[in-house]
């Protein structure tokens, strides 16, 4: 199906995913440069205009990391054109420098308009943090919330206008169940004529006369502007914003603020419980409409404001209100009448409220015998590596080459699929933590001289994100450890991008691969070995090679992704490989297969007391013949 | 008063449930319907539980998640994973349309058919019930189960949308299994059975 993005059809009704609505967004306001770095709940963003991107004149990049992304993003609004530059919650943080520049020197001619996936709850991620708090007290730039897919597309839209309009980069804030929800989308025009880049940069461009005058740049003149001119006429927009809707019917005592999705599960709460409310939506959060508020604040004698995922707003409130009007109270996150973490719903809301109007809560069924009835099985899709995955080999051959040397190591992971390795049967590491954060980590535990050795796993698209600097800084100060590179060939958490090494990059040109080994090399790394992780045996015996030398080294477990592996076949209409099956006369049930390596595919059965193998599941990689103690394991014989 | 039609669709990873939800999306849009749909993704993981809200309405806007205890009609690609959604989402006497299929765990330990059913049974006014997997195998295409239950809950009567615009949405989603797609359709829609 050619990208529905795509369709050239204004007035058109489409069903998009809120990640598509923002790369149609991106289209129809004509943005001719987009860059981002994969990471849930984000990266259908990117990789829906890679799709699409040369019919519309524009250029798509997977960056090495969302820092580079920023800057790349940079460099195409200073020659005219318009960036967007998404990415998940904690990309943001790799953003940050960059960005408070860019919000005190101004950006160029070009729009810039930041979207942001931050991830309230933490589905696909190592922690919720609220990415307004970077936005409005850090960056100090406009902060734009959608509720759902359409007001994603047309936020975007809305986002470059005002960023050109301002100077300014705007941030447009998702979270996950407006990056990942689906919906009616009505289209607007796709602009025909694209901008010719030219470079602007000058002095008197970026508003900064001073160096002509005077020849030097006062940075606390640059800050000033920010909030004496820029915030001032943003606030401005804000009150005037269409999407900073007031409703009051007169003679509510209570009053709701509502950001983003929220704004949804409040209009459904309250028809709910059947309660009468003033009612400020937040599509524009910062800087807050102050005349809006006031308005809200005048007539009743309560506000609660509902938002995901910290209070910023509610903060903002307060602090207006504390003059406007210091009679009304406040209720939020801080007051603890909404929850400070996690996502919020309309059961949520409706609690809320229902305490703060004396209305009863809603009254949800226990159903505690049913619930009592499935709770034996709830554990039963557990999340795990997927079957053949090459990540599982290369941890059980790290496990028994440390048996067999008798080492016991101190284990980091980092951020990808492979986290599923720090969990039984493997349990490759104790510690994992953000991106980079295995050799990051490896530097400091190897200098304290705890344990036999330090081991840094880390994945491909991984380590050209955020794992070279630290390698690098090993080298420097002689931190002696090892980094295990696991190399599938892909970005497999977020959904098989290419990265640098895979010689192919988001418009489908064939490029130069980075090469890992040579970067390991280059960083100082002498001892180095490329294993295969399917040759369990052979990789075992390489990987004692390398532990047993007393120096930095780097195993580099090169197999491709099998997710990505089975795809890539099906693509050219090739059947998946053959399954295998357990011998039952041979298997003796001494469960090394299920306890030591854990093959999603490997099943037990409790009854016969030994293992067979699920053929729907098992996707042939062989890997189980090989740690079958008993030899029981065997391909199947075409039926 | 219900102000919006509201289904989950409860499987397991690589069932398709995601799939599923948004051709009833496509077909929801051509029939005059707002829509809004909540998935969570994850680990590009096979074998996890799969939720996807569907809500259509006509007026208003709504978010995409559906409220514990108010949902109209569980969808299950999977028993297990259709009771377990129902316990959550089903509205009280609401409507259960569910393949009768089991996958089951590595370590086999899956509770009964009967039980399921049985447990099903205490929310649902009506439970409607199909093997989606075989009839999706003898067809030709065992990825074809999702629009079993597709066929299965139109058969049920719980879908509110034309039949032809359903149709036409399987066939325009994949147009080279288009034939098999629209077959297994007409299949679940006639061989889904209500359960005493």
């Amino acid at each position: 199906m050619a990208s529905k993005v795509a369709i050239d059809a204004p007035g058109k009704k489409m069903l998009l995913m809120g990640n598509e609505a923002v790369a149609r967004g991106a289209i129809e306001a004509g943005c001719q440069f987009a860059s981002a770095y994969p990471g849930t709940p984000s990266s259908e963003i990117l990789e829906t205009l890679s799709d699409v991107a040369k019919d519309f004149g524009m250029h798509a990049q997977w960056s090495t990391n969302e820092m580079v992304a920023l800057w790349a993003g940079a460099g195409a609004t200073y020659c005219g054109q318009r960036a967007l530059v998404a990415g998940k919650h904690h990309g943001i943080a790799w953003m940050v420098d960059p960005l408070i520049n860019f919000a005190h020197w101004q950006i160029g001619r070009g729009g810039m308009v930041v979207a942001i996936g931050d991830d309230p709850q933490g589905h696909s991620s190592s922690n919720e943090f609220d990415s307004r708090n970077l936005a409005s007290r850090v960056f100090e730039i406009p902060v734009l919330e959608p509720a759902d897919p359409q007001e994603a597309k047309d936020f975007v839209k809305i986002g470059f206008e005002l960023s050109e309009q301002l100077k300014s980069p705007i941030y447009v804030r998702l979270t996950t169940r407006v990056c990942h929800g689906t919906g009616d989308v009505t289209y607007g025009e796709i602009p025909k004529e694209r901008r010719r880049p030219d470079f602007f940069a000058t002095p008197i461009e970026l508003g900064m006369e001073m160096i002509s005058k005077y020849g030097w740049v006062d940075m606390a003149y640059l800050h000033d502007r920010v909030h004496t001119v820029r915030l001032k006429e943003a606030e401005e927009i804000s009150n005037n914003f269409t999407h900073n809707i007031l409703t009051i019917n007169g003679g509510e005592e209570l009053g709701i603020i509502a950001t983003g999705v929220t704004r949804h599960y409040v209009e459904e709460a309250v028809r709910k419980l059947g309660i009468k409310a003033a009612f400020l939506q937040l599509g524009m959060s910062f800087p807050l409409p102050t005349e809006k508020v006031r308005k809200l604040l005048k007539g009743v004698k309560k506000v609660v404001v509902f938002e995901e995922t910290d209070p910023v707003v509610e903060t903002d409130v307060r602090s207006f209100a504390k003059d406007a009007a210091p009679g009304v109270q406040i209720f939020g996150k801080i007051s603890g009448h909404t929850p400070v973490s996690g996502e919020l719903n309309v059961l949520k809301v409706m609690n809320t409220l229902a305490k703060i109007s004396g209305k009863d809560a809603p009254v949800i069924p226990e159903r505690a015998d049913i619930k009592e009835m499935i709770s034996p099985y709830l554990g039963m899709r557990r999340i795990t590596l997927c079957a053949a995955c090459p990540h599982r080999a290369s941890g059980y051959v790290v496990k028994k080459a440390c048996e067999a040397l008798g080492i016991d190591y101190i284990g980091v992971g980092d951020i990808g699929c492979y986290g599923m390795m720090g969990l039984p049967p493997i349990l490759s590491f104790q510690l994992t933590n953000a991106m980079g954060g295995s050799i990051g980590m490896a530097n400091g535990i190897a200098k304290t001289g705890l344990g036999d050795r330090v081991i840094a796993f880390i994945g491909d698209s991984t380590f050209y994100h955020a794992g070279l600097p630290s390698l690098i800084n090993a080298s420097f100060n002689n931190a002696k450890f090892t980094t295990v590179i696991l190399d599938n060939s892909v970005t497999g958490m977020t959904g098989f991008q290419p990265h640098p090494g895979t010689g192919q990059n988001a418009m489908g040109e064939k490029v130069n691969p980075v090469s890992i080994e040579a970067l390991v090399r280059a960083c100082g790394i002498d001892e180095v070995a490329i294993l295969d992780p399917y040759n369990i045996t052979k990789s075992i015996e390489g990987t004692k090679q390398l532990l047993s030398k007393d120096k930095a080294s780097c195993i580099i477990f090169r197999r491709a992704c099998s997710t990505e592996y089975l795809r890539q076949r099906r693509k050219q209409g090739l059947a998946p490989p053959k399954p295998f099956y357990v011998d039952q006369n041979i298997c003796n049930g001494c469960m090394t297969c299920v306890n030591e390596f854990g093959c999603p595919a490997i099943i037990w059965d409790d009854n016969t007391q030994k293992a067979s193998i699920d053929d729907a599941q098992c996707r042939g990689c062989a890997n189980c013949t090989q740690i079958c103690p008993q030899k029981a394991i065997k391909m199947a014989v075409s039926k | 008063m219900k102000e919006t039609l509201d289904f989950i669709f409860a499987g397991v990873g690589g069932q398709g449930s995601v799939i599923a939800a948004r051709m009833i999306g496509d077909a929801a849009i051509e029939a005059g319907y707002r829509v809004a749909i909540g998935e969570t993704h994850g680990a590009g993981q096979r074998g996890g539980s799969v939720l996807s809200h569907v809500r259509l309405w006509k007026e208003g806007s709504y978010g995409p998640l559906i409220m514990d205890a108010s949902a109209d009609v569980v969808l299950g690609l999977e028993p297990f994973e259709a009771l377990k959604s129902a316990a959550r989402f089903l509205k009280d006497s609401g409507t259960v349309v569910t393949s009768d299929h089991p996958i089951l765990p590595p370590n086999k330990n899956y509770p009964s058919m009967d039980d399921i059913f049985a447990n099903a049974g205490k929310i649902a006014a009506k439970i409607y019930a199909l093997d989606a997997t075989q009839i999706a195998k003898d067809a030709g295409d065992v990825a074809s189960l999702n629009i079993v239950v597709i066929g299965a809950a139109f058969g049920a009567g719980v879908l509110p949308i034309n039949e032809e615009i359903l149709k036409k949405t399987i066939a325009e989603r994949f147009p080279k299994a288009a034939g098999i797609n629209l077959n297994v359709f007409e299949l679940g829609k006639k061989m889904v059975k209500q359960r005493e």
